[in-house]
């Protein structure tokens, strides 16, 4: 969660949405607290991390969710999956929410300058445009699901991007748009830290969650 | 947030909101209360008996536990030869301290004994694990009425009497059913503090505060109390030092206290219209069963020949909520407000929380709310 809280708040919300499972967030500091939730509730599920081709937001997240791009960090949170993923609300049918690439490799293991990869966006403009991702950060280019853009990727020190240090493909975007996840697989988690609390604030920023 | 099943739903229904309605007061309710001796007690009262709290219901002996001795290895030979050394006989009475088994060492070296560890007698001897079983004397019991009413029938060594009761329904509780006397020992929403129990506390149901400490707890254990029904206890120490649960698959442990949460979990404030009742009924006998967090207080009326079908205060059934209705709050961090339905919104509004949602207008005893209708349990 981006704010502390006392251990027997968390537990005593969590034994009380057992008793009370249709129960909707009505403040944001509980808000967080089903958002983070519902993340650990996936994360159980999971017994590792995979690579998958696409991903579906529940109506159970999107639920709790103010925004598209909230339910989309949830479930890439929850799910923690690598690989280039498509990610569609309620079923793969629905509305396409955004694709995400997920690099492979762990952070905080020596790469260059603590890069992931260089990645140039063909928009089918006259110029590419250059994007260096660095390590424990999300990015957001906001490409409609209309908009095709080639990604020519070039993956620095451990990093890989589908088991390859280097791929090119045309992806499309969706209501929140194309986003590289450099936050490393195996994912390191926050700790309680400020700084630990400090990332999760980074990230939703990155999505533009305020 | 987008136009969700949920929402088809609601509009198809031209915005009927169904939310749970559970019943938590039932006043001067009929039941059937069964009592049971677990030894072979004999029944003292026939079908038709009018009976106070005080009459015996059924009388005898109950058997008590068993205590292993391991006699083959505390006298040092092998499991089938251990038994030539017993100074008693298979049912034989035994006291506690009392010398059954003496070995002798060969020439004179010293010898080895075992003492009986409790009254009893020597019920059997394993030849094959080398243990001897005693077992405790039996108890002589006598199981009262606890309640006014009329005997309705007898079935082996279970009276079944129906009676008038108060029955108080809270949300969640651990422990097995007790019977105590009522005493408020805070208010609705004060600390329950170990200093606020003493030994008084000895064989009372204590009642009041929206939050009781592992402390208080354990003293209250410690002073003899029988149970405890509070506004909420954090989740930890509930599971930790009340050995509850919250799991539909199995049932809480019984640590010698019974425990009723009103509410829930955390600081909550005690429900007023029964925190009025226990009040009224201080000093008065009541049950309090932890499996069904439910509070009995028989009532010397006369029993309502039929039964009535009442919905159970542990069930919730889904009922359309209504202008003027009573309703509580059951949001995670808004738990247990109180108030009637001012009206229902058409519209939806953004909460704090940033989310769209349909609402209703609440009117508490602080003023109006507005609360989603996910987040409102219907009271009758």
């Amino acid at each position: 969660m981006p704010f502390s809280a006392e251990p027997a708040q968390v537990e005593d919300f969590l034994a009380n949405i057992t008793l009370y499972p249709q129960a909707i967030p009505q403040t944001l500091k509980e808000l967080e607290f089903y958002q983070s939730y519902l993340r650990e509730i996936i994360r159980s599920n999971q017994k590792e991390e995979v690579q998958i081709e696409s991903l579906v937001i529940s109506e159970e997240i999107s639920k709790i969710c103010r925004f598209d791009s909230e339910g989309l960090l949830v479930s890439l949170d929850g799910f923690l999956p690598w690989g280039i993923v498509k990610i569609f609300k309620t079923d793969e049918n629905g509305p396409k929410v955004a694709t995400v690439v997920c690099f492979e490799g762990e952070i905080g293991k020596g790469a260059k300058n603590k890069q992931v990869a260089q990645v140039y966006l063909d928009f089918g403009l006259a110029q590419k445009q250059k994007m260096v991702l660095d390590e424990d950060d999300l990015t957001l280019i906001p490409v409609s699901a209309e908009e095709k853009v080639v990604l020519e990727i070039k993956c620095l020190g451990n990093f890989k991007i589908c088991q390859k240090k280097d791929l090119k493909i045309e992806v499309t975007g969706g209501a929140v748009g194309v986003v590289f996840d450099a936050r490393g697989r195996p994912f390191q988690f926050p700790d309680f830290s400020p700084q630990g609390r400090g990332r999760v604030v980074k990230w939703r920023k990155a999505l533009g969650i305020i | 947030m987008e136009e969700s099943f949920r929402d088809n739903l609601m509009a198809a229904n031209n915005l009927d909101f169904f939310c749970p309605k559970r019943k938590r007061i039932f006043l001067r309710k009929t039941v059937l209360l069964r009592r049971t001796h677990e030894g072979t007690g004999k029944v003292m009262v026939s079908k038709g008996d009018r009976i106070t709290p005080e009459t015996i219901l059924i009388e005898g002996d109950v058997p008590s536990g068993f205590r292993p001795v391991h006699l083959a290895q505390t006298l040092s030979v092998s499991p089938q030869k251990a038994d030539q050394y017993l100074l008693k006989k298979i049912g034989e009475k035994v006291r506690r301290g009392e010398r059954i088994a003496l070995r002798k060492k060969i020439l004179g070296l010293g010898s080895l004994e075992v003492f009986s560890p409790i009254d009893g007698q020597i019920k059997e001897y394993n030849k094959e694990t080398g243990v001897l079983l005693l077992q405790f004397f039996s108890k002589h019991e006598q199981i009262s009425s606890g309640v006014w009413g009329v005997v309705e029938a007898i079935e082996g060594t279970e009276v079944v009497v129906r009676s008038v009761m108060d029955e108080i329904y809270g949300v969640v509780g651990s422990g097995r059913i007790r019977e105590g006397i009522i005493k408020v020992v805070a208010k609705e929403n004060d600390f329950l503090l170990a200093s606020q129990i003493d030994d008084d506390a000895k064989r009372k149901i204590l009642v009041g505060g929206g939050l009781i400490s592992p402390e208080s707890f354990s003293k209250a254990l410690v002073c003899g109390a029988c149970g405890i029904v509070t506004g909420g206890m954090h989740a930890k120490d509930f599971w930790a030092v009340g050995g509850g649960t919250i799991s539909p698959f199995s049932r809480s442990s019984d640590v010698g206290l019974t425990a009723v949460l009103i509410e829930g979990f955390g600081l909550q404030t005690f429900f007023e219209n029964a925190y009025k009742i226990f009040v009224q009924n201080e000093n008065k006998v009541a049950f309090i069963d932890g499996d069904q967090a439910k509070i009995s207080i028989p009532l010397n009326e006369e029993p309502s020949p039929t039964l009535e079908e009442e919905m159970d205060g542990t069930l919730t059934q889904p009922e359309k909520l209504k202008v003027g209705g009573f309703v509580r709050t059951v949001g995670c961090f808004n738990l247990g407000i109180y108030g009637k339905v001012k009206s229902i919104g058409a519209e939806k509004i953004v909460f704090e929380s940033g989310l769209l949602d349909y609402f209703a207008e609440i009117e508490t005893r602080e003023g109006v709310i507005k609360v989603p209708p996910e987040n409102l349990e219907i009271l009758v």
